[in-house]
């Protein structure tokens, strides 16, 4: 198991370092960034152009730049942002609660709903509660969240008036932004739980525990349940971490101040330091989210350790 | 169910459709005389409510009849006809603000307004950085920080008159008689915001400060870009006065407007020299210390600004305690906010107000400067000297055959002409004005802008309601003469273009605006049109670097003699893909040191008619930034300024 594990960990490692190169690569491929704050008064000689680009540090070559930038961002200075004017990382740490309390929600009521869903549509197969589940779900994974969002905020805000249209507050402000989070990883998880559970009812010990007599509530909750779990677990583990760095459009049309917010703003900005930052935190938190289901399925089950 | 019982559900259904049909539709018969061989029937005449916005402004609610004609021919077919004929006005909306004749006496603030704006910039605190204005622009209109003058006040959309100041934190100021200096006295006893310290009263030196550090060398800030070069000598404290030295012959008479406080074009507000040194400098950058009516309690940029008022400032009470200015990037969700009451004022698009201001009662108000919505033709670059660009990569250019190592002219692009062969300026130019001839600018005010707006034909901003407008500016909408244009000009079959627009501009409209004239373009030309919305960011290095030749959608409000030159001729730093020639430059360039206001603009006037003819700038449509404030504001008085501006002003209604 330590082996695997530290396997995993260095796969993990030499990713990050790829995703960050990538993305320091990419962020200047849309131009020099002193040209985002030359205006058309300003005045420019070379020797001005040459001692803004040693103040941003553009004047060594862009692998040089990305390796000092490795190692800053190991110390954690991820550097300035260019638009906001302010350490990277900072920024980073005080748009994170939102989206860490956002998709912490989301998530719950994701596993919450779409697991015992699952399990009920595939308990009670070809029943209505069945057909409502599926519906459910078709809808969840058919119908793109900024549409929900949107068609949320005309029913329940403006006409029945019970929730606010938008931005962070009290409990209120959560509900339409955690189920437009929510719906589409929920509608995952159940259809994901259904036909494991359905696989499994399906199983020679079960029939066989069927024959023997054990009652159904007992055969779902105890044998085919935890054997079915698999699969949902695992994808669970990957689902926290696409909530986490997946929020750029809930976040936008509920105004709610993210991760997914300021990606955009840094984006928009060509805010190199602060989307290679962005970019650095979003593949931690995929990449250990990864590791983690793949330990979870190493526990769950033996032969992923052994292979 | 039986056959029968299916039968009688299915004519039950029919009548009730027709019954709602009928419903639905005026029960009057008209007779429609159609002349020929044709026989003529009777059909009904249908009443329709439709939203319609006049030129002026004003929302109209007008009750439209389609008469359907049904023309039936003589070899049987049958052809319907609709005409709208509009009938009766219903409701009229107008575009306006409830102002009070004299602001009522200061009371104790009270109450909490929540304003809905696409962009919450983070705020940057000095002006050598601060490259979205959020100081001189954003901070004076949300009232945080103050100017040494402000503009004479006039309601919305009057400009405010550009030579008629009113001291702010100067007291007084005088001209020198040879215009080579201003010496302003600084008002007594101006205190500086005590949220993150004590920071004394307002200096001299800070004033001295402000405007020095905008235009030092190597400064990106906004502020710094808006002053005419004559007005970057430097300023100096004179005892207890600071003095700004203006090059000898290069005074500006749009002084005011530049340095000035809230009003038309307001870019600069003084901050603490002290606060900066006692802060230091990353803290003052995130941190306000304004003198403002409003103090801020937390500014989180791309989410938030709240200020409450500060209790007994100087110049007014706030009727308002507290304001919050929050960021919401989706029309829609404004939209909803607005309805819901939770927002009482929201920047919207033209063409959702209508609905919006017959369903909540609301009024708009047009705040910011209206801009021509203006096709830049990119990639001609004729100017053959730069008078500003020494030992720049203009220069350079500029001696190494600049032109024609452009990208453009290489390839040939129809809309680009080489200064060099008379032949091809022509032929450019006839493709110049097909393309512009092919815009039906009355469609885009009237359907992408909802009513609000006003065709445009010229980018300097000189709008055909105004005096020294030309008709021969106008471009008509004709498709047939664009269409020979291109044939006279070797494209009879068109050609491939694209036209870029920035969708993340505060102008909300321009990307909608360039969907339709590449609609219009492939309709009525055939052209293939590609139609870019890249960020504002990913092309502006083209446009810094004068490498840009795609056409691109921008509008910029210039004011009436303001100086052109700067935008429109080869310079160092952003240019909107077009360099005009010297000899026209030279006309324009004098308005960096023109005092007379009547030949600053018979000067823009020279340079504008030339671009008319030339068409090196097509505008399409002039435009504001509309505001819909709800009917709880029982009075305002803002200032025709870039965003939500005044609320030290407001009043609600209890």
């Amino acid at each position: 198991m330590a082996r695997f594990i530290t396997r995993r960990i260095i796969s993990l490692v030499i990713v990050v370092f790829a995703i960050t190169l990538l993305v320091f690569m990419l962020s200047r491929m849309t131009g020099d960034p002193r040209y985002l704050y030359m205006s058309s008064y300003t005045r420019m000689t070379h020797e001005d152009w040459e001692a803004q680009g040693r103040a941003m540090g553009l004047d060594k070559p862009l692998i040089v730049q990305y390796l000092i930038w490795v190692k800053d961002a190991a110390k954690g200075d991820f550097g300035d942002s260019v638009h906001f004017r302010r350490n990277s990382l900072d920024l980073i740490i005080k748009f994170l609660p939102a989206t860490l309390q956002l998709s912490g929600i989301s998530f719950v009521c994701a596993i919450l709903l779409g697991i015992p869903l699952g399990v009920l549509s595939a308990a009670k197969r070809t029943t209505v509660w069945d057909y409502l589940g599926r519906s459910f779900a078709l809808l969840g994974q058919a119908v793109p969240p900024f549409w929900i969002a949107i068609v949320f905020i005309w029913i329940f805000s403006v006409h029945l008036g019970w929730l606010p249209t938008s931005r962070k507050g009290d409990w209120t402000h959560y509900v339409m932004p955690v189920i437009t989070l929510g719906w589409l990883p929920a509608a995952g998880l159940l259809r994901l739980t259904r036909s494991s559970m359905l696989e499994v009812l399906d199983s020679e010990y079960v029939k066989l525990a069927r024959a023997k007599g054990v009652s159904a509530k007992t055969i779902i909750w105890k044998h085919a349940l935890r054997n079915s779990m698999i699969a949902p677990l695992t994808y669970a583990a990957i689902l926290l971490a696409s909530f986490l760095t997946g929020t750029v459009v809930v976040e936008t049309v509920f105004a709610w101040p993210g991760l997914g917010r300021l990606s955009v703003m840094a984006a928009l900005n060509t805010d190199f330091p602060l989307i290679t930052g962005l970019a650095l935190v979003f593949a931690i938190i995929f990449l250990v989210c990864s590791l983690v289901a793949d330990i979870l399925y190493a526990i769950l089950d033996p032969r992923i350790r052994i292979q | 169910m039986s056959v029968a019982s299916w039968r009688y559900a299915v004519i039950a259904a029919l009548a009730i459709a027709a019954l709602s049909v009928m419903a639905c539709t005026k029960e009057v018969v008209k007779t429609v005389e159609v002349p020929g061989e044709t026989v003529v029937k009777e059909v009904p005449v249908e009443v329709i409510k439709e939203v319609v916005v006049t030129k002026e402004g004003e929302t109209k609610i007008v009750e439209v009849e389609v008469v359907k004609e049904v023309v039936v021919t003589k070899e049987g077919e049958t052809k319907i006809i609709e005409v709208e004929k509009p009938v009766i006005v219903e409701k009229t909306v107008e575009v306006s603000v409830p102002v009070a004749a004299e602001l009522p006496a200061a009371s104790k603030p009270k109450g909490k307004l929540t304003v809905a704006v696409p962009l919450v910039p983070p705020l940057v605190q000095l002006q050598s950085l601060d490259a979205r204005g959020t100081v001189g622009g954003f901070g004076i209109d949300w009232n945080i920080f103050e100017g040494i003058v402000r503009s004479q006040w006039a309601p919305p959309p009057t400009v405010p008159s550009q030579d008629t100041y009113v001291p702010e934190i100067a007291a007084s100021w005088e001209i020198a008689g040879d215009q080579t200096s201003i010496t302003f006295a600084v008002r007594e006893g101006i205190p500086w915001h005590n949220t993150h310290g004590e920071f004394g009263n307002v200096t001299a030196e800070d004033i001295v400060w402000t405007f020095n550090d905008s235009f030092k060398e190597g400064s990106t800030g906004n502020p710094g870009e808006q002053l005419p070069p004559g007005h970057k000598v430097g300023w100096e404290v004179v005892g207890d006065k600071a003095r700004m030295n203006v090059k000898d012959g290069g005074f500006d008479p749009l002084w005011g407007m530049l340095h000035g406080g809230i009003g038309w074009g307001a870019t600069y507000g003084i901050t603490s020299k002290v606060a900066y040194e006692t802060l230091g400098e990353d803290k003052f950058l995130t941190h306000a210390v304004g003198t403002g009516p409003y103090v801020v309690e937390s500014w989180d940029g791309h989410d938030q600004m709240t200020a409450n008022t500060s209790a007994g400032h100087w110049r007014i009470t706030p009727r308002v305690e507290t304001l919050q200015v929050i960021e919401m990037p989706e029309q829609g969700v404004r939209e909803a906010a607005m309805r819901t009451g939770e927002v009482e004022v929201a920047q919207m698009p033209g063409k959702a107000l209508p609905n919006l201001v017959a369903d909540t009662g609301g009024k708009v108000i047009t705040l910011g400067k209206p801009s021509p919505n203006t096709i830049y033709w990119s990639g001609n670059y004729w100017g053959e000297t730069c008078p500003n660009c020494a030992n720049t990569d203009v220069q350079a250019n500029l001696e190494a055959d600049w032109y024609g190592a452009y990208e453009g002219i290489q390839k040939g692009y129809p809309w680009i002409g080489d200064p060099n062969d008379d032949t091809s300026m022509e032929n450019a130019r006839l493709v110049r004005w097909a393309l512009s001839m092919a815009i039906d600018r009355d469609k885009i005010v009237n359907t992408v802008l909802g009513g609000f707006g006003q065709t445009a034909y010229v980018a300097t901003n000189i709008t055909p309601d105004r005096p020294e407008f030309k008709p021969e500016w106008r471009v008509a909408y004709d498709v047939d003469k664009a269409k020979q244009n291109l044939i006279d000009a070797g494209y009879p079959d068109g050609f491939d273009i694209t036209l870029w627009s920035a969708c993340n501009l505060p102008a909300i409209w321009d990307c909608e605006i360039a969907d339709a004239i590449g609609e219009m373009w492939i309709d009525n030309l055939g052209l293939n049109v590609t139609v870019d919305h890249a960020d504002y960011a990913v092309r502006r290095p083209e446009s810094v670097d004068k490498t840009m030749n795609t056409p691109w959608l921008h509008g910029i409000g210039w004011l009436p003699g303001q100086s052109l030159a700067s935008f429109y001729c080869a310079h160092p730093g952003h240019l909107g893909g077009v360099t005009l020639p010297d000899d026209i430059c030279e006309v324009g360039l004098r308005n960096d040191v023109e005092s007379d206001m009547d030949t600053r603009i018979a000067n823009n006037v020279t340079m504008t008619d030339y671009m008319s003819h030339w068409q090196t700038q097509s505008a399409i449509a002039t435009v504001g930034n509309y505001f819909i404030y709800s009917p709880k504001i029982v009075e305002w008085r803002p200032y025709i300024t870039g965003y939500f501006n005044s609320p030290e002003t407001i009043v609600l209604s209890d």
